[in-house]
């Protein structure tokens, strides 16, 4: 098991290099610099900037510059907004975007996976056809569209909640729901089909013929093969979801990291950038190596180690 | 918790008139039709016909097995030990299956769950019956899985079935179906997807446990060798329908239906003379559009015009025999 994990960690190596390396050259190929649209600069000063981020030498030279960096776990400071190192701007907008991430996460979970299971279930009758409509009706409507709507009901007309804010735990209520929803309505959808197809196995009607309860059925018999393509869509989902949504991070003005991604990189803020895809390829790395984990935790088969 | 049910009569199961279809897109197929028999406490009943006679279809639909829809079961009763079993609630339903009636299935690869250990889905049913402690499932479960010749009992309690052979899993299955010392044991081809040599045993294994524990058994398999060697009387079925009934020996020696005779006909005779195997001419019939007349009748060397006209209802010909064939009914077979 710790060979494994081991085994498993070294691989990330190679994949963050790839990442580092592609994004290094490509954020350079985008036209324009950093400090190209700035206003009233004389070439001069402008090359006197340039000179003390580096940006003057050789490309070849800054990224081997840029990979020693990183090597010592220097992100380097932030080309647009010096007052901070990158690393502390992720420090100070990760976190917010973890939240953020993980109440959407509990959404479509707790949404998405009890509607699949009742859907499959009751297969074919009114309760699957209102769920999988209202799954539907999830996916199709972008969250740009359902942030400002559910702010129309609940903050405006309702008077409940909140327009925009991250401070107490009802303001996260209305940004969770917008993030989540998709997400839940991908696995009620997805969470159906599985259970549909695991309830039709022999092995269910073993454990009819046994007289076990329908909750021991679908809970105890079904529920671990259903859950197997929830749980494999979940690791590149949960990655994005924590990572944060530049949309809803907008919408509610949430201070997140997925608004800094999109600010970077739109200011071809090259350190920034850097940062936030950094961020983002571990965390992603990490979610395919739990999603690894859970499913050889659920079907004893997958166990070889 | 043994049977505590008072019997007034010998018959542990009487079943009247069943009727088991499947509609599906508008199109109802009758793949059990007027299936009518009874089985004596402590009697081995076997079940034969090839596949889509509609035999683990009317034997599934005796415990409602089948998923409804599609399926649609009518009986004018199917009395098990003084209960219709038909008219009882879903709960009611679940005291019998597993506690009063065991079931084994025919795939033991896939009629196991791959995700629980063989441990887990031994103790689930005595707890769910008895409310006993798992300490005591346990060791329940364990013994069983001696009587039913697991080598290592207290170590494949922790084992997932994906870890066991074939022959292993199928005893597994058998333990399984016999925990609760059930009154009757449905055994659906439990030993079709297993080689002969492992046949043999599980054969053997399940006779033996029969024998001790007194339970009835129903025999389902389309191998006429195995119901020479295990059951007491025989029900030959043809397209959703019983055909003949016999004790076994009997229906060997002097077949009293076209086509049980023509199965038995059709068995591989073991000489080294080189003979053509004889098989049966044409198919069964389509179970969503039945013939009017005899349903074997097409497929028939006896046929007259009058099979043609009228299907004949399964009727005693003499004592403790049944045929539905017309011939045989007016006596000219």
């Amino acid at each position: 098991m710790a060979g494994f994990f081991v085994r498993r960690l070294m691989e990330f190596i190679p994949v963050v290099f790839l990442v580092i390396t592609l994004t290094f050259f490509l954020v350079r190929l985008a036209p324009g610099g950093p400090f190209s649209g700035e206003k009233f600069v004389s070439e001069e000063a402008l090359r006197q900037i340039e000179a003390q981020y580096n940006l003057d030498a050789p490309l070849f030279v800054q990224y081997w510059d840029y990979l020693t960096d990183v090597l010592r776990g220097d992100l380097g400071p932030s080309l647009k907004r010096p007052n901070r190192s990158v690393t502390e701007w992720i420090k100070l907008k990760f976190p917010v975007s973890l939240e953020l991430g993980l109440y959407g996460l509990f959404v479509a979970l707790f949404i998405g996976l009890p509607a699949g299971v009742l859907a499959a279930r009751y297969q074919n009758t009114w309760i699957d056809r209102v769920t999988m409509s209202g799954a539907t009706a999830g996916i199709c409507i972008p969250n740009f569209v359902l942030g400002p709507l559910l702010v129309l009901v609940f903050a405006i007309w309702l008077g409940w909640l909140p327009v925009a804010l991250w401070e107490k735990p009802v303001d996260k209520i209305l940004p969770s729901l917008t993030l989540g929803v998709v997400y839940a309505a991908y696995i009620a959808r997805l969470s159906r089909t599985a259970m549909i197809e695991v309830l039709s196995q022999d092995f269910i009607r073993t454990a009819r013929a046994k007289g076990l309860s329908e909750f021991q059925v679908v809970f105890r018999h079904a529920l671990p093969g259903a859950l197997q393509p929830v749980v494999a869509f979940l690791g590149p989902a949960a990655a994005g979801l924590l990572t944060g949504s530049f949309v809803v991070e907008n919408i509610f003005r949430v201070p997140g990291l997925g608004t800094e991604f999109i600010k970077a990189a739109l200011n071809r803020d090259y350190t920034m950038i850097m940062g936030t895809v950094l961020v983002f390829a571990v965390l992603i790395l990490f979610f395919n190596l739990l999603v690894d984990l859970i499913h050889a935790w659920i079907d004893p088969r997958l166990r070889h180690d | 918790m043994n049977d505590t049910t008072p019997r007034l009569d010998s018959k542990l199961l009487q079943v009247k008139n069943l009727n088991v279809t499947f509609v599906s897109a508008g199109v109802a197929v009758q793949a059990v039709s007027q299936l009518s028999f009874e089985l004596d406490a402590g009697e081995t009943l076997g079940i034969v016909g090839e596949s889509g006679s509609g035999k683990t279809a009317a034997m599934m639909s005796l415990v409602k097995l089948l998923p409804m829809p599609p399926a649609r079961i009518e009986a004018d009763e199917v009395r098990f030990e003084g209960a219709d079993l038909l008219r009882l609630s879903q709960q009611e339903l679940r005291r019998i299956r597993g506690r009063r009636i065991g079931i084994v299935f025919q795939e033991p690869m896939t009629a196991l769950n791959p995700y629980l250990t063989v441990g887990y889905q031994l103790t689930e049913g005595i707890i769910a019956h008895t409310r006993c402690k798992r300490t005591e499932a346990r060791a329940r479960a364990v013994e069983m899985l001696e009587q039913v010749g697991v080598s290592e009992p207290i170590r494949r309690m922790s084992s997932y079935p994906h870890e066991l052979s074939g022959g292993m899993r199928q005893r597994v299955m058998i333990a399984m179906a016999l925990l609760l010392n059930p009154s009757l044991l449905i055994a659906d081809e439990p030993t079709t997807a297993l080689d002969v040599t492992v046949e043999a045993q599980i054969l053997d294994l399940i006779m033996k446990l029969r024998d001790r524990l007194g339970m009835a058994v129903i025999w389902i398999t389309h191998n006429l060798g195995v119901v020479a060697e295990t059951c007491t009387r025989t029900a030959v079925m043809y397209a959703g329908k019983i055909v003949e009934v016999a004790p076994t020996a009997a229906l060997f020696e002097s077949p009293r239906h076209p086509y049980t005779e023509a199965l038995i006909g059709a068995l591989p005779a073991f000489h080294p003379r080189k003979e053509p195997l004889r098989g049966l001419n044409g198919a069964p019939p389509d179970l969503s559009c039945l013939p009017s007349g005899c349903p074997f009748e097409p497929r028939c060397s006896y046929a007259m015009p009058d099979c043609r006209r009228t299907s004949p209802e399964l009727k005693e010909i003499a004592a403790g025999r049944c045929s539905a064939c017309l011939r045989v009914q007016r006596g000219e077979w």
